[in-house]
């Protein structure tokens, strides 16, 4: 199995220069009670560009997870036109989501492996090739997120921080086109996921190859020190209520008089906009 | 004890503190062996006050019993050609209900529909003693020696089935999608997550098994078969001594705790070695991050 690699020229950016094009994407669920369906989306549109940091930012339970599923291939919309990440559709063709890497809520390692282990794993099932670049890539990240002296560390013997840090470095390592993280710093304490925060924004702009972020939140200032770009979403069917461009260099901080406005205005529509439907 | 372990990996308190679980370890050995003096103790001077050696042996005369056997001495045969057929049974019996264990126990925990279609055949084999199921397979298939491992395993797979359908069943789903996210092949998911998730349970259902197979095997052989210990439990006991009988209910107990500290211990502690592992790291860590 050959897997082309981020950077090789299967890579170009799709004509559109939109790394995901989500077409009037239609996805239900059957309801717990077994009486009709739960509409997530309906006749939902989205394009997001190569490079841009996108955060989704809505309330807890509209569908933002879902919304990443859908783009990694996990979940198959009822119904859609296109739902396309470099321009395949991952419905025809599932091989194109070895580009995307997914960080979850939770870390997600495998306790009974080392922390080079859960990266291994994530290697082995992208298949990437050769082997011998594994070692190479997982010094560069490991040491990037500093868990170069841990990585034979088991995931208990080590902080929850680490453990999401191992699971960026399971998702980065493979130089994924895009990454798709799901609240990823929402089970941190605050210092912690400050910290995390200011990494990953370091990690993406210093890389000379742009990566599309699509990052799910619930946090507002988290948006605002993140996103270069701040989709809004209401409640189920989920919406897109509001979008916001930050166009401010990173690293953002809330002492920044420009990123507060843009955090108030964002608190203000939030609340009216994207507040639970009666 | 063999029952107790096998109940499951309960962890010590304390335990990965090396000092003080090597002298709680101490501590609890010989804790562990006070109710049993006491009950040797008790029972020889109940065996002296009745002074009838057949019948209540003294703790010496179960003594020489237990000695001829160690030596191989055996009005019917050396006593290790006894053991020998026994250990085979009880092995063939654990085999069998390990391999359809795990076959029909992984079925039922990933499968809904497994799962309903074998829950009450479950039930029905647990309920069933295992004395009926040799009188049920002696009528069946005769005085042959595959009775007793039959019989023995028809009784000892439920609770295999259940063990593992539970371990099964409880393999996170999230660890699943994530492996998917990863593209990650069939393969790859049954033997780097399915497999490792599930062994503590292979284990556990595996101890439990083992020590009811132990004791069953010996019912079976007393009703179904000539030869093996429980032929030679119903031999001294239609003779009315009691003296091996006793001495090869310990023997039986021996292996069975030989066999849980010899091969089971060792290969839990080898697959599950990464639970062991000091927490140190996040300690030093803490303050860093």
């Amino acid at each position: 199995m050959t897997v082309a690699r981020p950077g090789s020229n299967e890579l170009q950016p799709p004509a559109s220069g939109h790394d995901i094009e989500l077409h009037n994407v239609t996805l239900r669920f059957p309801r717990p009670d077994g009486k009709g369906t739960l509409p997530v989306y309906e006749n939902f549109t989205l394009d997001i560009e190569r490079g841009s940091f996108t955060v989704l930012l809505g309330p807890s339970g509209c569908g933002k997870s879902t919304l990443l599923n859908l783009i990694d291939g996990l979940l198959t919309p009822t119904s859609a036109d296109s739902v396309k990440v470099l321009g395949r559709d991952v419905r025809t063709d599932p091989d194109v989501t070895r580009h995307t890497a997914y960080v979850f809520q939770s870390a997600r390692l495998l306790k009974w492996k080392t922390l080079r282990g859960n990266v291994e794993f994530g290697l082995k099932g992208l298949g990437v090739q050769p082997r011998e670049r594994w070692d190479e890539l997982m010094k560069k990240y490991f040491g990037i997120v500093g868990l170069t002296d841990f990585t034979k560390y088991y995931p208990h013997q080590v902080s929850g921080g680490m453990q999401q840090r191992a699971a960026i470095v399971r998702a980065w390592v493979n130089e994924p086109q895009i990454l798709l993280m799901d609240e990823p710093f929402s089970h941190l304490d605050e210092i912690t996921a400050a910290e995390l925060r200011r990494e990953l924004i370091t990690l993406w702009s210093r890389d000379e190859q742009r990566r599309t972020v699509v990052f799910v939140t619930h946090d507002i200032s988290e948006a605002v020190q993140l996103g270069s770009r701040i989709i809004m979403l209401t409640p189920r069917p989920a919406e897109i209520c509001f979008e916001q461009i930050v166009d401010l260099p990173w690293p953002r901080t809330d002492a920044d008089e420009r990123s507060f406005e843009i955090e108030k205005r964002l608190r203000l529509v939030f609340a009216e906009r994207a507040g639970v439907k009666a | 004890m063999t029952l107790l372990r096998a109940m499951g990996p309960l962890r010590r308190p304390g335990a990965g503190v090396a000092g003080r679980s090597r002298l709680s370890g101490m501590l609890r050995l010989g804790l562990g062996l006070v109710p049993i003096t006491v009950l040797v103790f008790l029972y020889q001077q109940l065996a002296v006050s009745k002074s009838r050696p057949r019948i209540f042996p003294q703790v010496g005369d179960v003594w020489d019993a237990f000695y001829e056997i160690l030596i191989g001495h055996g009005e019917l045969g050396s006593s290790y050609d006894q053991i020998m057929v026994t250990s085979l049974r009880i092995v063939s019996a654990f085999a069998i209900s390990f391999v359809i264990g795990i076959v029909i126990g992984v079925a039922a925990g990933r499968n809904k529909l497994v799962f309903s279609f074998v829950e009450n055949l479950v039930w029905v084999f647990m309920a069933v003693p295992s004395v009926v199921w040799v009188y049920i397979m002696i009528v069946g298939l005769g005085l042959n020696p595959v009775v007793p491992p039959l019989a023995v395993a028809a009784t000892v797979m439920p609770q295999f089935i259940v063990l593992v359908a539970e371990g099964a069943k409880s393999v996170p789903d999230d660890l699943g999608e994530m492996a998917r996210s990863y593209k990650t092949s069939t393969w790859q998911r049954f033997t780097e997550l399915f497999l490792p998730y599930l062994v503590p349970y292979i284990i556990a259902a595996s101890r439990t098994s083992f020590a009811t197979a132990v004791k069953i095997m010996l019912v079976a052989e007393v009703i179904g078969t000539p030869s093996g210990i429980g032929f030679e439990v119903s031999y001294w006991d239609g003779k009315l001594f009691m003296g091996p009988v006793i001495a090869w209910g310990i023997t039986m107990l021996l292996m069975g705790l030989l066999v849980d500290n010899f091969i089971f211990s060792p290969i839990e502690r080898r697959v599950s070695g990464w639970k062991s592992k000091p927490i140190d790291a996040a300690e030093t860590m803490g303050a860093v991050i």
